[in-house]
C-alpha cells in the first residue's frame, strides 16, 4: 500500500520539473524514511547509488559517447552523405534515400540520435527542399531514420538495458540490434521510394564511376570504426568496454592525424561535452539502481507480475500490453529513464513466459524510439523541427506513415523472436 | 533547460569551483581512457595482463558520475519533464522553480552529504580496503559528500539568483 506513497512522490517531483534522476533518488529516499531511521536510510541510498555505477561494463558508455563526439567534430557527416549519395543517389527519390542512409551511418557511429538528426538534417533538409521535397517530410524522415542508430551498434541505450536487465550480454545485444535496426531503415526507405514515385521525384545524375568510388573510399576510414569495434567484440578479442576505449583512440587518430579537423582546444570542448552527456546518463543509472533495489526489496516486480499474468498467460497478449504501456510512457519520458525504470519491472514477466531477454530489449528500445519522435516529449522531433525550420503541427501529417512503418517493424520484432536472436545465436562470442 | 554558466550571476568563488570541477573531470575521463587502453595493451602486446586496471577504472567511473552530476546540474542539463512548468504563470513558475531547487538541495544534503559522510566513516572504522589495489574504500565514497556539497552550493545560488531576476532562464 505504501508503494502508492513512492509513486505519488515520484510523479509529483517529475511533474514539478525536478530532473528525473533527482526525482528518482529523492522519492526512493523519502519512501525509505517511512520504513527506517534517517541514518540507515541515507546510507543505504548512497551505497546503492555508488554500487549502481561500480560496473566495468558501464565504462563503455563514456567511451562510445567520446568517440562519437570526436567523430562528429571531424566533419564526418559530409563524408557519410557523399558516400550514401554515390551509392543511392541515382534511384528515384535518391535524396530522401541518401538522407535515411546517412542517418543510419551517422547514428551508428555517433550513438546519438539527436546528433544524427541535427548533423545530417541540417545539411540534407535544405538540399531536399531545393529539389522540391516538402520540408516537413524531409524533417520527419530525418527524425525517424536517426532512431535506427539506437538499435545499430555500438549503442549506449543497449548497454543501459543490459545493465538494467542484470546480466544480458552486451555483445549479444549489440548483434541482436542489427537486423531490427536495418529493418526500420529499409521500411523508411521503401516509404521514401513510394513517396518519390508518386510525386515524380527522379534521382540525381549518375556520377562518373571513378568519382563515385572516391566518394565511397573517403567514408571508409570513418565506417571502419564500426568494423573494428564490432569485429573485436564478436571475435572475442576485446570486451565492449575495451572496444569503446579502442574506438576513442581510433577516432582521435583519424580526427587529429588523418582528417586534421580537431585541435587541442576543440578536444577540450569535446571532453566537456562528453562529461556532461555521460554524467546525465550515469547519474540516472546510479539513482535508478537505488530505486530498483528498493522495488525488488519490496517485492514489487513479483506482485506486478502476478497481476499481469492474472490477465493472461499468453506471451503475445502480455507483450502487446507491455508495448502499449511503453508507447504511452515513451511519449512522455525520455528513453534512458524509461529503460532503467521499466526493464526490472517488465523483463521478469516476459522471461517467465519464455520471451528471450535479447528480443525483449530490442523490442523495448524500438518501442521507445517511436516515443522520441512523438509529442509532447520527443527530443528528436523537436530537433528535427528546428533543423527543418517548421512547426510541430506541420510535422505530424508526414510523420503518420513513418510511425506506421516503425510500428509494423515493432509488431514483427515482438511476434518473431528470430529477427532479434538469429545473429547473436550465429555469431555471439 | 540550458543556461550559460557565465550568465548566472556567480561569485568568483563559484567560478573557481566550476573550473576546478571541470578540470578534474577532464583529467578523470582522460585517465579512464588511458587505463582501459593500457589493459588491452598489456594483455596483447606485453602478454602480461595488468591486474589493477579493471578496479581502478571502476573507481574513476564512480568519481566521474558523481562529480559530473554536479557539473551537469550547474549547466542545468539534467533531463526533466517541463510540460507543466512551461504552462505556468510567472508566479506559479517562481514557486515551482524554488521547489525544484529545494528538492535537489534536500537530496544533496541528506543522501549525498550525510549518507556519503556516514559511508566514508563506516568504511574507515571497519578498515575496508579495495580487493586488488588495497586502497581505502572510503576514498571512493568520498566523492559523494564533495559533490553533494557542490550541488548544495549551486542550488542555493540558483535560488538566490532567482530573487534578483524576475524571470529566470530555465
Amino acid at each position: 500500500m505504501t508503494i502508492i506513497f513512492l509513486l505519488a512522490c515520484f510523479f509529483f517531483l517529475l511533474l514539478l520539473n525536478v530532473p528525473v534522476s533527482f526525482a528518482i533518488g529523492l522519492s526512493t529516499f523519502l519512501y525509505m524514511l517511512t520504513a527506517m531511521d534517517f541514518l540507515p536510510a541515507v546510507t543505504t541510498v548512497a551505497q546503492r547509488m555508488t554500487n549502481g555505477v561500480n560496473t566495468f561494463a558501464l565504462l563503455a558508455i563514456p567511451f562510445f559517447i567520446l568517440s562519437g563526439q570526436i567523430m562528429a567534430q571531424g566533419g564526418i557527416a559530409k563524408r557519410l552523405i557523399n558516400c550514401a549519395m554515390a551509392l543511392l543517389g541515382t534511384l528515384p527519390g535518391g535524396l530522401a534515400l541518401v538522407n535515411v542512409m546517412s542517418c543510419v551511418f551517422f547514428g551508428a557511429l555517433s550513438g546519438s540520435a539527436v546528433a544524427a538528426t541535427s548533423a545530417i538534417g541540417s545539411f540534407m533538409v535544405p538540399q531536399m527542399e531545393k529539389a522540391g521535397y516538402d520540408k516537413a517530410f524531409s524533417g520527419a524522415i530525418t527524425a525517424t531514420a536517426s532512431t535506427t542508430g539506437l538499435l545499430i551498434p555500438p549503442s549506449n541505450i543497449l548497454i543501459v538495458y543490459a545493465i538494467a536487465s542484470g546480466g544480458v550480454s552486451i555483445s549479444a545485444l549489440f548483434l541482436a540490434g542489427y537486423i531490427p535496426g536495418l529493418l526500420v531503415a529499409f521500411a523508411l526507405m521503401l516509404l521514401c521510394y513510394l513517396y518519390a514515385k508518386r510525386k515524380g521525384f527522379t534521382g540525381a545524375q549518375r556520377l562518373p564511376f571513378n568519382v563515385a568510388l572516391i566518394q565511397i573510399w573517403k567514408a571508409v576510414p570513418s565506417l571502419a570504426l564500426i568494423v573494428i569495434a564490432m569485429g573485436g567484440i564478436v571475435s572475442g578479442i576485446f570486451t565492449p568496454t575495451e572496444a569503446g576505449a579502442i574506438a576513442v583512440v581510433y577516432a582521435l587518430i583519424l580526427a587529429v592525424g588523418v582528417y586534421r579537423e580537431v585541435d587541442l582546444k576543440a578536444l577540450g570542448n569535446i571532453l566537456t561535452k562528453t562529461i556532461e552527456t555521460t554524467s546525465i546518463v550515469l547519474f540516472l543509472i546510479a539513482t535508478s539502481s537505488a530505486l530498483s533495489w528498493l522495488l525488488s526489496y519490496e517485492n514489487i516486480p513479483q506482485e506486478l507480475s502476478d497481476v499481469m499474468l492474472g490477465i493472461s498467460e499468453n506471451p503475445i497478449v502480455i507483450l502487446l500490453i507491455i508495448n502499449l504501456i511503453l508507447l504511452v510512457v515513451g511519449a512522455f519520458m525520455d528513453m534512458t529513464p524509461a529503460v532503467l525504470i521499466f526493464t526490472p519491472i517488465f523483463l521478469p514477466i516476459a522471461t517467465s513466459l519464455g520471451v528471450d531477454p535479447l528480443q525483449f530489449g530490442i523490442m523495448m528500445v524500438l518501442n521507445l524510439s517511436i516515443g522520441l519522435c512523438t509529442p509532447p516529449v520527443g527530443n528528436i522531433l523537436f530537433v528535427s523541427c528546428a533543423v527543418a525550420k517548421t512547426k510541430m503541427e506541420h510535422m505530424i501529417k508526414p510523420m503518420l506513415p513513418l510511425y506506421a512503418a516503425m510500428i509494423i517493424v515493432l509488431i514483427l520484432v515482438s511476434a518473431f523472436p528470430t529477427i532479434s536472436t538469429a545473429l547473436p545465436n550465429l555469431l555471439a562470442p | 533547460m540550458k543556461m550559460d554558466i557565465k550568465n548566472s550571476g556567480c561569485s568568483p568563488l563559484l567560478f573557481w569551483f566550476d573550473s576546478l570541477n571541470i578540470r578534474l573531470l577532464q583529467i578523470i575521463l582522460v585517465s579512464i581512457t588511458a587505463v582501459v587502453c593500457w589493459q588491452v595493451f598489456s594483455r596483447y602486446v606485453l602478454a602480461e595482463p595488468s591486474s589493477i586496471t579493471e578496479e581502478l577504472s571502476r573507481f574513476l567511473l564512480i568519481w566521474l558520475t558523481v562529480l559530473g552530476a554536479a557539473y551537469a546540474y550547474r549547466k542545468r542539463s539534467h533531463l526533466g519533464l517541463d510540460i507543466i512548468y512551461n504552462q505556468g504563470t510567472a508566479l506559479q513558475r517562481k514557486v515551482m522553480y524554488l521547489m525544484i531547487h529545494m528538492s535537489i538541495a534536500l537530496f544533496a544534503l541528506c543522501v549525498m552529504v550525510f549518507g556519503g559522510i556516514r559511508l566514508v566513516l563506516m568504511t574507515y572504522e571497519l578498515g575496508q580496503k579495495s580487493a586488488v589495489m588495497g586502497i581505502d574504500i572510503g576514498l571512493v565514497y568520498m566523492v559523494l559528500p564533495i559533490s553533494g556539497l557542490l550541488i548544495l552550493i549551486y542550488a542555493l545560488n540558483f535560488m538566490f539568483s532567482y530573487a534578483e531576476n524576475s524571470e529566470p532562464v530555465l
